[in-house]
């Protein structure tokens, strides 16, 4: 069983691992960014790190040397290439394995095997004479540095000889609480060279005020190495966002050892439980040159722009991480007080008190508010999710010897981490499907007359209140004759039907339909496009294929852009009230404003010079026609189609929580939930395109009923 | 047979039904549901549980038989149903509760003796001899295929 440190670190580790994987795609379109390789050391450090610290010794182990190879290709001893970058990848994939697995040690002989044959695949990229350090995974950390030290002379060291730092490390009083001992990292920071520390305690509370979970103590170090700064700042690389820590170059010399002049300055600090500054060092300047200072300004300026640290420190502090389930309550327990809220509004609204009134009407301006930033917080931008596409399709490259580029459009568009969650196996499956059999091999794109490197484009963005997010390949596309004639075999359409290419392409979402004419390993095992329509289906979205042979494949899935709580219109039909999402409404017609037409097959009338259909909901919930003088006429939009819902009555605006009505009331599809109201009734909401589609459909069947009929008599 | 033997059991017309009592989530006073449309003729519609909205099935037009609200005891006993790997709630109005009590493995019999509609016939696991009365002990999971 993992601790809740252990948990956070896997948490916080495959964090990591993602982040060098995004690293890894950039270095290898641009393998020359010292900036990228840098982010990426920095990422492999913290696995190895914190790893180590919290018991994962073999994780950190490996990881190190993982380490230590990009620390070569940091200091240009070794070249990046397409063998370092997919064998990173692999390496990426191990160290999931570790992660998943949990354990902090190895046992199975054939796993550590396993690791060593692994190691020794890194380290055949090492150079010549790098140290490989086989010690185990705690010492590894220290050893690292020293490798690293060894292996990597910094060049920016010029000036002979150590120098001297001031290093402030003031850890919040939280440090603890995620199991870090701050004296190990202060016996980190001493192995660097000769030291002279002061712990300031004056902060530590009376006893009676004392928790000892907090850390009330912060340090200085005088610390005199012919490391690099960044060495220095490596030590405090996993606490950066839980201390206040500050480097200081001092003037050259013997600062340490001169304890004459040294210890009367510490004295005085700790006397006064004030920190040392730079400038109470000045005694210690040989000669009154300005350059020292001036140089420690540059070196510290230099050292900062260098590394991203401080810049990741602000993303850090700028957001934090909130485990989903906590996200899920505060919705819920929001939507709860849009339910008390409308309850209230209602009370008020009784009662005739003003004052009260008033209150509500600030409360609802609260709630509003409230609610739009805790859906905001559970959105998410669909570009975190696109990593693991973008290594899907170069792994389907090298497998399948293709070439294809992974192109993303509106990756920052954001949705429902719900969604986000429905939609990453069925996007999955189709960019795979994409590559397996959309894209054909290069030779047989040249001989097309196409280029030889396919594109993959997934593509989001905004329609009205959904979001289409679309993967369209520029492959072989799908020939509706075959699918067709496959649909036909597997029995899933009569041989007979006439169909047209659009119908015919979607069948390929029928259950048991898989087009692949040989089972790969990558896709084919007939589940498919049907379980990727029931996904999406979940989540109230649509989707479709459109194709074009030789051309390409276009799959366009719909989605809605939140589940839980929608501005809704409440209208009554009938007995019971129903609500139209807002966004949908285009217009409220009195019964005068509008002429109908019959024209034989139904009703329709004209808005804004168009003739639209009005679809009568009282004679499709219950059987009876509205008495259309007292009635209202909604325009319904959806996408750039418009119809007229005829309502018996419009009963105001309101904020509706979408609640869902299960799985055996599925088949209702046009209704898309049920609402609590106010005074505790229910309400139930109408999804108007498939409300549309409903009334299409059933208008079909009865015309089709009518002409039997009428050839029977 | 599993171990827990526990039944809570109630009447529809002359008959007595089942549910494992250990699938029993709720049993609520008859309230009127919310009707929805274009459902099924037995979905009575759905009703407000702490804020999920649970679909009511009158259970004597689910049987075939003519519905019928002139029962003072008109109850919802709320079932978690498995369906496809998740747990759904369920509500089923019955005439009366009727009783919860263990039964004895040699008081089942596989043999039911129903006239009912097939899809329910599906759902009877068998029946359990009480006393001078017979119980129709009902399965969840098959009663879930007779609703979709």
């Amino acid at each position: 069983m993992l601790d809740r440190f252990q948990q956070k670190f896997v948490e916080e580790a495959q964090d990591n691992v993602a982040a060098i994987e995004e690293a890894l795609f950039e270095l290898e379109k641009s393998p020359d960014d010292k900036e990228i390789v840098e982010r990426l050391f920095r990422s492999m450090h913290t696995i190895k790190g914190s790893g180590a610290m919290f018991g994962f010794n073999d994780l950190s182990h490996f990881t190190h040397n993982l380490e230590t190879l990009y620390d070569c290709v940091r200091n240009d001893t070794v070249k990046v290439n397409k063998d370092i970058i997919s064998l990173t990848f692999e390496s990426l994939d191990y160290i999931r394995q570790l992660l998943d697995v949990g354990e902090g040690t190895l046992t199975d002989p054939d796993d550590i095997q396993r690791q060593k044959d692994y190691i020794a695949k890194i380290t055949k990229y090492f150079p010549e004479g790098q140290q490989l350090t086989l010690s185990s995974a705690e010492k590894a950390a220290l050893a690292a540095k020293q490798a690293a030290g060894v292996a990597a002379p910094q060049p920016k060291v010029e000036e002979k000889g150590p120098k001297n730092y001031l290093v402030t490390f003031a850890p919040f009083e939280s440090l603890l609480n995620n199991g870090t001992n701050p004296l190990f990292m202060l016996d980190d920071l001493t192995a660097l060279g000769k030291y002279k520390s002061v712990a300031f305690t004056g902060a530590v509370p009376q006893l009676d005020k004392f928790d000892p979970l907090n850390l009330y103590v912060k340090w200085q170090v005088i610390l005199s190495t012919d490391q690099d700064v960044n060495e220095i700042k490596d030590v405090f690389i996993f606490v950066e966002d839980e201390c206040k820590m500050d480097i200081a170059e001092l003037p050259g010399g013997d600062i340490v050892g001169n304890a004459e002049k040294l210890e009367p300055i510490i004295a005085k600090a700790i006397e006064s439980q004030t920190e040392l500054k730079a400038d109470d060092f000045a005694v210690f300047k040989e000669a009154p040159k300005p350059e020292p200072k001036q140089e420690a300004g540059t070196t510290q300026a230099a050292a900062k722009s260098a590394s991203p640290a401080p810049k990741t420190q602000e993303n850090k502090i700028a957001s934090i991480r909130v485990s989903a389930d906590k996200i899920d309550d505060l919705v819920n327990a929001v939507s709860e007080l849009v339910t008390m809220q409308a309850q209230l509004n209602l009370l008020a609204e009784r009662q005739e008190n003003q004052y009260l009134i008033a209150i509500a009407e600030q409360m609802e301006k609260i709630t509003r508010q409230l609610r739009e930033n805790s859906f905001s917080i559970s959105l998410i931008p669909l570009q975190g999710e696109l990593v693991q596409f973008q290594r899907l399709v170069r792994d389907l490259c090298n497998k399948l010897g293709k070439q294809i580029e992974f192109v993303v459009e509106g990756g920052e568009i954001e949705l429902d981490k719900t969604i986000i969650d429905h939609l990453k196996d069925p996007l999955l499956h189709i960019i795979r499907n994409s590559g397996d059999h959309g894209i054909e091999m290069p030779e047989e794109r040249i001989a097309k007359g196409k280029n030889p490197v396919g594109t993959v484009l997934l593509k989001a963005f905004y329609s009205g209140s959904s979001v289409i997010v679309q993967v369209s390949d520029d492959g072989k596309g799908m020939d509706p004759d075959k699918i067709f004639k496959k649909a036909v075999e597997k029995g899933l359409v009569n041989p007979n039907a006439h169909l047209s290419k659009k119908e015919i392409l979607n069948l390929i979402f029928a259950s048991g339909f898989s087009t692949a004419e040989k089972v790969s390993d990558v896709s084919g095992r007939g589940v498919g496009m049907d379980v990727v329509k029931s996904k999406i289906a979940e989540i109230r979205g649509e989707v479709t294929v459109d194709a074009e042979v030789g051309k390409g494949t276009t799959i366009t899935m719909e989605l809605p852009l939140t589940l839980s709580i929608i501005d809704g219109l409440l209208t009554r039909i009938g007995g019971e009230q129903f609500v139209f999402p807002f966004t949908n409404v285009e217009r409220i017609l009195q019964p005068e404003e509008v002429k109908m037409s019959d024209s034989g097959m139904g009703d329709f009338f004209t808005y804004n010079g168009d003739q639209l259909v009005s679809i009568d909901l009282n004679k499709i919930f219950n059987g009876r026609p509205t008495e259309f003088a007292n009635s209202k006429m909604l325009i319904v939009g959806q996408g750039d189609k418009r119809v007229g819902m005829v309502v018996d009555a419009v009963l105001g605006e309101f904020q509706i929580v979408v609640k869902p009505l299960g799985r055996f009331l599925r088949s209702v599809d046009m209704i898309s939930g049920a609402s609590v109201m106010g005074d505790g009734s229910l309400s139930l909401i109408i999804d108007p395109g498939r409300l549309v589609n409903y009334f299409n459909q059933s208008r079909l069947r009865k015309k089709a009923a009518s002409a039997a009929g009428a050839s029977n008599a | 047979m599993e171990e827990n033997r526990s039944v809570t059991s109630f009447k529809i017309g002359g008959e007595f039904f089942a549910f494992e009592t250990q699938a029993i989530r709720h049993i609520l006073e008859f309230t009127a549901p919310t009707r929805v449309p274009l459902t099924k003729p037995f979905f009575k519609g759905i009703i407000n549980n702490h804020g999920n909205m649970i679909p009511v099935v009158d259970f004597r037009i689910l049987l075939g038989k003519e519905p019928d609200d002139t029962f003072k005891e008109q109850s919802i006993i709320v079932v978690a149903i498995e369906t496809g790997g998740k747990e759904e709630l369920c509500g089923f109005k019955v005439d009366e509760m009727d009783d919860v009590f263990e039964y004895e493995a040699s008081d089942f019999k596989r043999e039911v003796v129903i006239d009912v509609n097939d899809e329910v016939q599906h759902a009877v696991a068998g029946t359990i001899k009480v006393d001078d009365k017979f119980v129709y002990l009902l399965k969840t999971a098959e009663l879930a295929n007779a609703l979709t």
